[in-house]
């Protein structure tokens, strides 16, 4: 007989961070799952995760595993890179941050090769944003930028924008199509824009909310003034979406920030709010526990004895400087970056996650744990930073804290590695 | 460790709450508490000449919200100056991290008890997001802490409040305060961000409203506060009146306080709400009639909000007026709208002599700390960090001990708005230490009902902070030489060398279950998360008795 979960069950496939899932387990699997999307029932799989510890390929002892991944992150600290992948809790996090803390290492994650430039510009100019409650409420006007969230966002429309909102009588959707990257057909109004004119578009809207009675810009800008003028004039509270995190990595790097400073200016005539579609995994756990323990939400170097916040590369190009004598990877690696794949092919890697032994990386130290949401509860954060309390359905002998708490304990026992 | 005794031996005892004030005495710890004794061959600390007080309490900063990671994360270059290398514990355990004006969390900790704070209060946290307040706070070591939830635009509050339905309200909110492991009820601009969310700009006095002639400030204030006394809290409402910063909004602030008249209420950084003159024409200090009021109101507590000259960063739920800052000062802005309960706004903020709104804020705080007749009831804050940060207090207490260094201060200042203050009068008031103990510790303790903080009685926690007597008070302040947290000696000769983790400060009141299918039926409606989901499970420590 399935027993199912008496709390609803939280799915991390995408940063939506649905909480309404019902799960059935059965001898150790996961036999039925109802309201998850295609993405959300691939990423729980049946929920048999393997629970391998092994060095090249074979099986070895915990107790060997451990002492063989010291080896190879300690052996030159300062030249390790700790990278912190998906599906770990934020307590897993915090042992990664503690153990680069103490061996001197640099923490970091795919956050580097994907939202980086969205953080940095928020860090520039801040942000108007909200939850997605808001959204969902609030918005009578919602712009698509260049995105329909159904691809990797599946059950973000239901969700947060397809439902009748309490503050709005009622709600505009609008697409702003750039080159294939359309918005939801269910947009009622279309402008189309080529990615080269991106960052122009928000310039000639931003222009449109602050003169009125701005010369008509010609060609293909020209939607834009007018769609200016009518937000200014009708909309009550604007929610602008776009992906942060774009599969195809196409990316001006500047939109992030025009995206900001144009969703800031709308908040003196109206108010508005963007929000920033972001994957799942727990990502934005990662990067909230890094923020408070050490100020950095991501790309934080320990080298010194303390942290210091190294942004000018990103992970794939200080791997390929060879800036790293050693990598280990916390977290599944199902979604690391086909770049960052090839260069941990190069170095000692050291891999610590969910499905671990699954991975096609390179040959090293691998030890299987479970997955947050799965095998594991604690704390994991929506794509809006909203927390949640993770629901644990199977068990898995070996937790990512724990084996990174051993490692830390072995760096103990070597006697501090920090001078 | 905790269970080690220890004697304190030959120190000059400022204990206000045991009517203790500058006596030599010996204080005995066992088991983490003070004892009334400990056997003669019990470890013996010498710390004669020294003056031992209660371990600090600070009663409202911010220090683990998610507003304050926000806050954090937009600040990333100041952190580049102030790196925070790991102490050197013997057992290796000391945690690395970044300053500037909000600190990483374990330097945040390490910091408050190297200032000899042992207990802290964030006082602003958005229930929905009290799992990252918790987190971090796990990861700020040393205090024992907690935090304010934030209720003063909450979505069902206000509809009970349209409905009538107090007594809904009243289970809610002790509820609310169980489910998400706070410690008090706090009560942000009442109505202006859900006004500022629906698109209003803000709400200017008390019987506005955005949702019908029901739902004003003032009904806001009301039912909260005679809530709150009704359910027994410790530490009833903390309110951060509306107006904030404008000018002449002394009329809000006395107008709330005469609201909650008879009942316990705590006004907070009373310095940002103390202005007389007039918006856009004339800025003036309106302290002496805020506290000739406070003086006379028993039942009314505040902390000062002093600012402190020099960088801050301004971080609230009040999202109106942080926009509004930010139209002043043209820089880094953040807005965050948190569905159903409150808003957040964070604007990096310099406060300058040269200025002169922030002269005159900086002469209103000192003003509220000198005319006031009760230390008891009106306490030290800086508003960590949007007045100040608290590494500023000890600037602060000397300030308030010493005429010669607010005089220096004050004639370095822009006069524009000083004219006929009570400072520029010459305020010849200087505190006495035992009365900064009360503003820094006892009096604290006191009005959030820690009945085991600010004392060093029989029973009281073992925290306990150790100065080098000095003339120089800011230095005295800054470096304490010993300091105990539940007995445990974590500073010693000044050097911080250990770190235990907090305890957790939160409360469980009882409620009516009917209240439940209500709240569950809100979710449903309206809430972009599971009932189930909203609950703090596992805390580590167990609620306070109450
Ligand atoms: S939308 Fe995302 S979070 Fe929701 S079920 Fe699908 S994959 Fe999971
Ligand atoms: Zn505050």
């Amino acid at each position: 007989m399935p027993v199912s979960t008496d709390r609803p069950v939280i799915c991390l496939g995408c940063g939506c961070a649905c909480d309404d899932l019902s799960v059935s387990v059965a001898a150790g699997r996961i036999t039925g799952i109802e309201n998850a999307c295609p993405l959300g029932l691939k990423w729980f799989r049946d929920g048999n995760f393997p629970a391998a510890i092994q060095c090249d390929g074979v099986d070895v002892s915990f107790d060997r595993a451990i002492t063989t991944a010291a080896e190879i992150l300690f052996a030159n600290p300062r030249r390790t890179l700790i990278y912190v992948s998906d599906d770990v809790s934020c307590a897993a996090h915090g042992e990664a941050t503690a153990l680069a803390d103490r061996i001197g290492a640099t923490i970091d994650g795919p956050t580097s090769d994907t939202v980086a430039d969205g953080l940095l510009a928020a860090q520039r100019r801040g942000r108007a944003s909200a939850t997605l409650g808001e959204l969902r409420h609030r918005a009578d006007v919602v712009i698509f930028w260049g995105v329909d969230p159904s691809a990797r966002y599946p059950r973000f429309m239901e969700r947060f924008v397809t439902p009748q909102p309490v503050f709005a009588t009622a709600r505009t959707l609008i697409a702003v199509d750039v080159d294939a990257a359309h918005g939801p057909r269910v947009c009622g109004e279309r402008i189309t824009l080529s990615s080269r004119h991106e960052v122009d578009a928000l310039s000639v809207l931003r222009a449109g909310l602050r003169e009125r009675g701005t010369a008509p810009t010609e060609g293909v800008l020209a939607a834009f003034v007018e769609l200016a003028r009518r937000l200014r004039s009708d909309a009550k509270y604007v929610a602008i979406i776009f992906d942060a995190e774009p599969d195809d990595g196409r990316r001006d790097p500047d939109l992030p920030e025009a995206l900001i400073a144009f969703t800031q200016a709308l908040n003196a005539s109206t108010r508005a709010a963007l929000f920033a579609l972001r994957a799942g995994g727990n990502r934005n756990g990662f990067e909230s526990l890094l923020t408070w323990q050490t100020g950095f939400p991501f790309a934080a170097d320990f080298a010194g004895g303390h942290p210091r916040y190294v942004t000018d590369e990103s992970v794939a190009e200080r791997l390929s400087r060879g800036r790293y004598d050693a990598v280990l990877v916390v977290g599944s690696t199902v979604n690391v970056a086909v770049n960052i794949a090839a260069e941990l092919k190069r170095v000692p890697t050291v891999i610590v996650g969910p499905g671990a032994s699954e991975a096609t990386l390179a040959p090293g130290v691998v030890i299987d744990t479970g997955a947050v949401g799965i095998h594991e509860g604690g704390m994991v954060l929506r794509m809006d930073d909203v927390p949640f309390e993770a629901v644990p359905l199977l068990s898995h002998p070996t937790t990512a804290a724990d084996v990174l708490r051993s490692l830390s304990e072995r760096c103990a026992a070597r006697g501090s590695l920090r001078s | 460790m905790s269970s080690e005794r220890l004697r304190l031996c030959g120190g000059i005892v400022h204990d206000p709450a045991n009517g203790i004030d500058g006596e030599v005495r010996d204080i005995c710890v066992e088991d983490g508490v003070i004892v009334a004794d400990v056997p003669r061959d019990a470890p013996r600390l010498d710390v004669s000449g020294m003056i031992v007080m209660p371990g600090g309490v600070d009663i409202h900063c911010h220090v683990a919200s998610a507003g304050v990671n926000h806050a954090r994360r937009l600040m990333p270059d100041e952190r580049r100056h102030d790196p925070a290398p790991a102490p050197q514990f013997t057992d290796g355990t000391g945690r690395s991290g970044t300053g500037g004006i909000v600190p990483s969390t374990f330097t945040t900790g390490y910091r408050y008890a190297t200032l000899g704070y042992t207990t802290a209060f964030d006082a602003a946290v958005a229930p929905l997001t009290a799992k990252v307040c918790h987190a971090s706070l796990d990861d700020t070591p040393i205090v024992d802490a907690g935090f304010f939830a934030l209720m003063g635009n909450d979505e069902f509050l206000l509809r009970q409040i349209e409905a009538g339905e107090t007594g809904l309200a009243r289970d809610y909110m002790a509820w609310l305060l169980g489910a998400v492991g706070a410690y008090a009820v706090k009560i942000v601009n009442p109505g202006g961000i859900d006004a500022w969310k629906a698109g209003h700009r803000n709400l200017n006095t008390l019987d506005e409203s955005m949702r019908g002639d029901r739902v004003t400030p003032r009904a806001i204030l009301d039912v909260l506060t005679t809530v709150a006394n009704e359910l027994g809290l410790p530490h009833p409402v903390h309110i951060h009146c509306n107006n904030l910063g404008v000018p002449g909004n002394v009329a809000t602030t006395l107008d709330s306080m005469r609201v909650v008249a008879g009942r316990r209420a705590h006004f907070t950084h009373l310095q940002f709400h103390s202005y007389g003159g007039e918006r856009g024409k004339s800025w003036t200090s309106a302290a002496a009639e805020i506290s000739d009021y406070v003086n006379a109101h028993p039942e009314i507590t505040a902390d000062v909000g002093q600012v402190m000259f020099g960088p801050a960063l301004t971080l609230s739920a009040d999202s109106p007026l942080e926009y509004l800052l930010h139209e002043t000062t043209g820089g880094k802005w953040v807005n965050l709208d948190i569905e159903l309960e409150t808003g957040c706004g964070i604007v990096p903020y310099n406060y300058e002599e040269k200025a002169a709104a922030a002269a005159l804020q900086w002469v209103v705080g000192l003003e509220l700390f000198l005319l006031s007749n009760d230390p008891w009831r009106v306490v030290l804050s800086t508003d960590h960090p949007n007045g100040g940060s608290f590494l500023a207090y000890p600037q602060l207490i000397e300030l308030l001990m010493s005429r010669d260094a607010r005089r220096e201060c004050f004639e370095r200042l822009n006069p524009r708005f000083l004219a006929g203050s009570a400072l520029a009068d010459g305020l010849a008031r200087e505190y006495t230490l035992n009365e900064i103990a009360i503003v820094t510790r006892a009096g604290p303790a006191r009005i959030l009902g820690l009945k085991r903080k600010g004392h060093l009685g029989v029973g009281a926690d073992a925290d306990v902070t150790v100065y080098q007597r000095s003339d120089r008070i800011a230095e005295m302040f800054s470096m304490p030489r010993y300091v105990l947290k539940s007995g445990v000696l974590v500073v010693e000769e000044g050097q911080l060398r250990r770190a235990p983790p907090g305890r957790r400060l939160h409360i469980r009141p009882g409620y009516d279950e009917a209240v439940v299918s209500n709240i569950r039926k809100h979710f449903e409606d309206f809430s972009t998360m599971r009932f189930e989901s909203y609950p703090v499970r596992n805390l580590k420590d167990r609620p306070l008795n109450l």
